[in-house]
């Protein structure tokens, strides 16, 4: 990748402390920000990270799930082979990775925009794991015919088959009720929040210009970085990939990642701290329903 | 709502305003994102399972994604389906006119090239 000054620049590690909140005019104020090179999203670590479902706590809420849709479907008179989930990106994870758009090199000269096959959910359905269930299994698991319709069925004790099945009424054992824990919905809804404010940040807005006139004088004519891969999405893989190439080298060059990581941090906190009681009641459903997965997983040993 | 036959213009409005999760359970689906290279806003859709191998069932739907408050019709330009899901995305509501013919496997991150910022409904299987 060819480098330039400014980019040799930014690859020193810099900070760009500006302290107090910034007044934009409109009567929006702006967070103090500080700024750090960003080349990979494993620098990424987001505020709002600390109130998502980790991936060692969701492994072991797939689990007992899977645990007690079996143990439902055993009361219907099935022998379940529904599969344990695995393997799935958490919220938090997902909306890390391509949050400010491609930023890893390495995946970028491989696999242009697309995700690598590590994080992109490859799952045939013939590969190894997949669940091929009788009809009766299906429609206990699923509690619906394959025309979509409710099925009717009792156990041995008279029990409806719950709606949704036994698949969701596993889920709903380990929620301890109808609903979950609030905080991954919470926290998906405030970096949402924290998106909104970011893209109307006057740093932001000034570092994507940046960025827009280092694609100008590749001869693009791109107000944001999403329209670079926009712009190619009905094109081959080739043009794919040398577009997500050039657009990654004018990230790198003006940091644009590391401003608008800088941003958005800067708004998710403030976001925290105005949503403090509602995250707080969220981390405790959360707690609870952990303490409910550990004693099934336990129960199960 | 937007109810169209093919011949009438569509209203497109790219710009989803917030994350949308749908469904019911834990296990991700699907994955909309706004734009090809994954930024921007994110539709979800939560089930209580994997999919299964058959695609003779439909395990989840929806009819119309302008009914979601997020701004969602005609927004998606890239998708992922996940846990064995495959995929049948349609231009209009209520599943008409369908952009691929039968159930695609988008788990290889791939953009929706032609139909991008075009669906309004989809089925998973």
């Amino acid at each position: 990748m060819r480098r330039t000054g400014v980019g040799s620049a930014v690859a020193i590690v810099t900070a760009l402390l500006l302290s107090g909140c910034l007044s934009t005019g409109g009567g929006r104020s702006e967070p103090a920000i500080s700024v750090h090179t960003i080349t990979s999203s494993s620098q990424i670590q987001l505020p709002l990270a600390r109130f998502g479902t980790t991936p060692a706590d969701q492994e072991a809420m797939f689990a007992a799930i899977n645990i007690e849709q079996r143990d439902c479907a055993r009361r219907f008179g099935v022998i379940s082979t529904i599969p344990m989930t695995t393997d799935q990106l958490t919220e938090v994870q997902s909306d890390t990775v391509r949050r400010y758009g491609v930023i890893n090199a390495g995946e970028v000269a491989r696999y242009g925009y697309d995700l690598p096959p590590s994080a992109d959910g490859s799952d045939s359905k013939s590969g190894p794991g997949a669940w091929n269930p009788t009809v009766r299994e299906a429609e206990v698991l699923e509690g619906h015919d394959a025309s979509g319709q409710p099925v009717q069925l009792r156990a041995a004790d008279g029990t409806r088959l719950p709606a949704g099945g036994c698949g969701l009424e596993g889920t709903r054992v380990v929620w301890g009720g109808k609903q979950g824990p609030q905080n991954d919905i919470l926290v998906g809804t405030l970096l949402g929040d924290a998106w909104a404010e970011t893209m109307a940040d006057s740093r932001a807005q000034a570092v994507a210009a940046k960025w827009s006139a280092c694609m100008a004088s590749h001869g693009y004519d791109f107000k944001h970085r999403w329209d670079a891969g926009n712009s190619v999405a009905t094109k081959d893989q080739a043009t794919k990939i040398a577009m997500a190439k050039l657009d990654l080298s004018c990230a790198l060059k003006t940091n644009y990642t590391g401003v608008w990581y800088a941003v958005d941090s800067a708004y998710q906190q403030r976001l925290i701290n105005a949503h403090e009681g509602e995250l707080t009641a969220a981390m405790d459903q959360y707690h609870q329903m952990m303490a409910r997965v550990h004693r099934i997983l336990q129960g199960a040993q | 709502m937007l109810l169209a036959s093919p011949a009438m213009a569509v209203s497109v409005s790219p710009y989803a305003t917030g994350n949308v999760s749908v469904g019911s359970g834990t296990t991700l689906r699907n994955e909309f994102r706004q734009n090809v290279d994954g930024s921007g806003y994110y539709w979800k859709t939560f089930g209580s399972a994997d999919c299964t191998t058959t695609t003779s069932d439909v395990d989840d739907s929806w009819a119309d994604t302008s009914s979601h408050s997020g701004g969602w019709d005609n927004s998606a330009s890239w998708a992922v389906d996940y846990n064995q899901c495959d995929t049948r995305l349609s231009r209009y509501a209520n599943f008409s006119t369908e952009l691929t013919s039968g159930w695609t496997n988008y788990g290889s991150g791939a953009s929706l090239a032609a139909i991008n910022d075009l669906t309004s409904s989809y089925k998973l299987s």
